[in-house]
């Protein structure tokens, strides 16, 4: 198989994949219903304050898992609807911070500086105008960037980087991640070796099962899922009980204003804001490339640099379209990047990436990393025709951003009137339930809320919690790495320092610790 | 020294007893390769090694992070946001609510088996309605009331109902479509 026929595979299995249903003799795929439904679904999380994307792909995989069940047909519709679930809640984020001042997700923050303004003006329609062109064609961006980058670099990753160089590619990753998220390096550092620590749990080649204290309990080692979504979501969502409490109070939605300025936005105006889109896609893009960096800063980035290019008469932060329009195309051009690293590396760069790589860990069949990308042309490469599926899935999202999902965001306002204190609450029991639904066994309720707890600790001790979550699931590859570099080297003790591009990998690990270690003096 | 700082430094004592206590026992009595291991003339990485190089490195970064912090004289955390003994307090009402919640969720299926049906088991009985979704339903339903409760300082009528609901749509969304999922605590039975 050439290369377009791998592309063609890969657009063919999205089409003219398994039929969900019928209507009038024409078959509806089953990925293209699912990745329908992930997005609007993703719409209406990202318009939910208190709700994120990640979180309805982390409690909705165990529901796609029994539906699709573990065979590699599933792959596709289950990756459709996560990439749905990602796109629609970058779009759905801005619409509680237009409308009601209050982000529905934290990278929407900068977009109420402006968007909230213009409601006041009476102008909101023309604000989620604003906001959805220039998400959907930061997102657009994004998407062509991963489908052109990400072979070639999987390409070259597999080519000129052996075990060792992959050994220490890993270390780099975990370092810069560490480095990068929270306020302090070395709190990074520890959370990162917290996770590697508590992934070998249970795990390793002798018989005996490390670490496990001789418990049954502990002798299979620790879930994945459970260390995941208790740290992530569990923690976040003690520490919001604990506002919650503190304030005692519920909060209220804001009264909605009256509308009656002017709500259109002409191509004209479309082609001023585009100087501001393009800039803040590219700024977001590349932060989205990069393990670690969320939408948050790209979007703060991506504000401060609109600010220093606008003339305009409205200045930012007083409700100028200019100011929502950097904001969003930056953060929604994070997304479609931050699968780069997952897909030509198989790192986690953010969240989101983190639960593709659990959706693929928990189906199999689909390994992301640089060995998915192999053209072989005399068998056909399965991983290569599902990255190509993933691929199409994304630009078919896009296409719906386009179409429908102006329209669909404007509904979806009401979402901010669910009271926090009940929503916090049902998200606990839910991550709970699905949890146990995937595992089976109240052991993985424990160890979920183990791990609930030590992220709210994490979060209320400034200790980056992102680090943690990547070590945890990157350890086991490390570990196999590490051996194997450990072999082909004829057990050399310095094996890791045998290779220009190994030492190089190394340095700037040590180079990024020291370097926003001083940096955030 | 404020409330931060002494939850900071106290943390990362622990954090530095904890990669000690690591390296010193529980590696060593806990796993039975040491990092480096020769097996027919063969060198091969055992599985001591990268438990070893994370606690050394939770124990290094600590130790730098301490020192770091009675170099520096202030940090920018907001107090409030910081660990106290409030927090710990709230932390623990939280896990007895849950706790609680979960006591009922595993126990009330085979405690009604036993009172109304002593003839069969709950694991014969698991797939039955009512006892099926029992436990779920009335300890998720004191998980989510006892939480919104202690979060508004109120119990009130419309809570308690929205908290039924709540646990319904969730029986209907895991359940009722799905023979093979089976809802907490039926997969231990």
């Amino acid at each position: 198989m050439g290369v377009f026929d791998y592309v063609w595979a890969g657009v063919l299995a999205v089409f003219l994949g398994p039929e969900a249903f019928n209507i009038f003799g024409i078959g509806i795929p089953i990925t293209v219903l699912m990745v329908i439904a992930g997005f609007l679904i993703g719409i209406v999380t990202g318009a939910t304050p208190g709700l994120s994307g990640p979180f309805l792909m982390a409690v909705s995989l165990p529901i796609l898992i029994s539906v699709f069940g573990f065979t590699p047909d599933a792959l596709l519709p289950v990756f459709g609807f996560l990439v749905g679930i990602m796109k629609g809640a970058t779009v759905g984020g801005a619409v509680p911070a237009i409308l009601f001042n209050t982000p529905g997700t934290p990278d929407a923050l900068m977009t109420t500086l402006d968007g909230y303004p213009m409601t006041k003006r009476g102008e909101a329609g023309k604000a989620l105008r604003v906001a959805h062109f220039a998400s959907a064609s930061g997102d657009t961006f994004s998407d062509l960037v991963l489908f052109t980058c990400a072979p070639f670099l999987a390409i070259a990753v597999e080519s000129y980087l052996g075990f060792t160089e992959k050994a220490a590619l890993i270390i780099l990753s975990l370092s810069f991640v560490a480095a990068v998220v929270g306020a302090s390096p070395m709190k990074g550092l520890i959370a990162a070796a917290f996770g590697i620590l508590l992934a070998s749990i249970g795990t390793g080649e002798d018989n005996y099962s490390r670490l496990s204290l001789g418990t049954d309990f502990l002798a299979n080692g620790i879930p994945m899922i459970t260390a995941v979504l208790g740290v992530l979501i569990l923690g976040e969502v003690f520490v919001s009980f604990e506002e919650m409490w503190r304030e005692h109070r519920d909060e209220e939605a804001p009264p909605e204003i009256p509308q009656s300025g002017d709500n259109s936005l002409s191509f004209a105006e479309r082609r001023k804001l585009m100087p501001f889109i393009s800039v803040s896609a590219c700024l977001g893009t590349m932060i989205g490339a990069l393990p670690g960096i969320g939408s948050t800063l790209a979007a703060t980035l991506g504000y401060a640099t609109g600010q220093k290019m606008h003339k305009g008469k409205i200045p930012f932060g007083e409700g100028a379209p200019e100011g929502i329009a950097a904001t969003e195309a930056a953060n929604s051009s994070v997304s479609g990047a931050n699968l780069i690293p997952v897909l030509s590396l198989g790192i986690p760069g953010n969240v989101g990436a983190v639960f593709l790589i659990l959706a693929a860990d928990s189906i199999g069949g689909f390994n992301p990393g640089p060995s998915v990308f192999r053209f072989t042309t005399d068998v056909v490469n399965p991983e290569l025709v599902i990255a190509f599926g993933l691929f199409t899935a994304m630009a078919f999202a896009n296409l719906l951003n386009w179409t429908i999902g102006a329209r669909f965001m404007q509904m979806v306002g009401v979402m901010t009137k669910v009271p926090k204190s009940v929503l916090m609450p049902f998200v606990l029991l839910l991550t709970l339930t699905a949890v146990y639904v995937q595992e089976t066994n109240f052991n993985a309720v424990y160890f979920l809320l183990l791990f609930g707890v030590i992220g709210f600790l994490m979060r209320k001790l400034a200790i980056p919690t992102l680090p943690f979550v990547i070590a945890f699931i990157l350890a086991r590859n490390l570990e196999t790495t590490l051996r194997q570099a450990f072999a082909v080297s004829d057990a050399d003790p310095l094996f890791l320092f045998k290779s220009i591009t190994s030492v190089a990998f190394l340095s700037m690990s040590v180079f990024v610790v020291i370097f926003f270690s001083r940096s955030k003096k | 020294m404020g409330i931060f700082r002494s939850a900071d430094m106290i943390t990362t004592a622990l954090l530095i007893l904890l990669g000690l206590v690591t390296l010193l026992l529980w590696i060593p009595g806990d796993i039975d390769t040491g990092m480096i291991e020769k097996f027919r003339r063969q060198v091969f990485i055992g599985d001591a090694l990268i438990p070893t190089l994370a606690a050394g490195t939770i124990v290094i970064c600590a130790s730098v992070h301490l020192l770091i912090s009675l170099l520096r004289s202030n940090t920018n955390q907001i107090e409030e946001d910081t660990l106290n003994r409030e927090s710990l307090g709230f932390l623990l009402v939280v896990s007895m609510i849950v706790g609680a919640s979960l006591v009922l969720m595993f126990w009330l299926g085979p405690l009604a088996v036993s009172v109304f049906d002593s003839e069969s088991s709950y694991r014969t009985m698991r797939d039955t309605t009512p006892y099926k979704h029992l436990g779920f339903l009335v300890g998720g339903m004191v998980m989510m009331a006892g939480l919104i409760s202690l979060i508004e300082g109120k119990i009130s009528r419309q809570r308690i109902i929205i908290s039924l609901i709540s646990v319904l749509l969730l029986i209907f969304i895991f359940d009722v479509p799905f023979d093979s999922l089976l809802l907490p605590p039926n997969g231990d039975w």
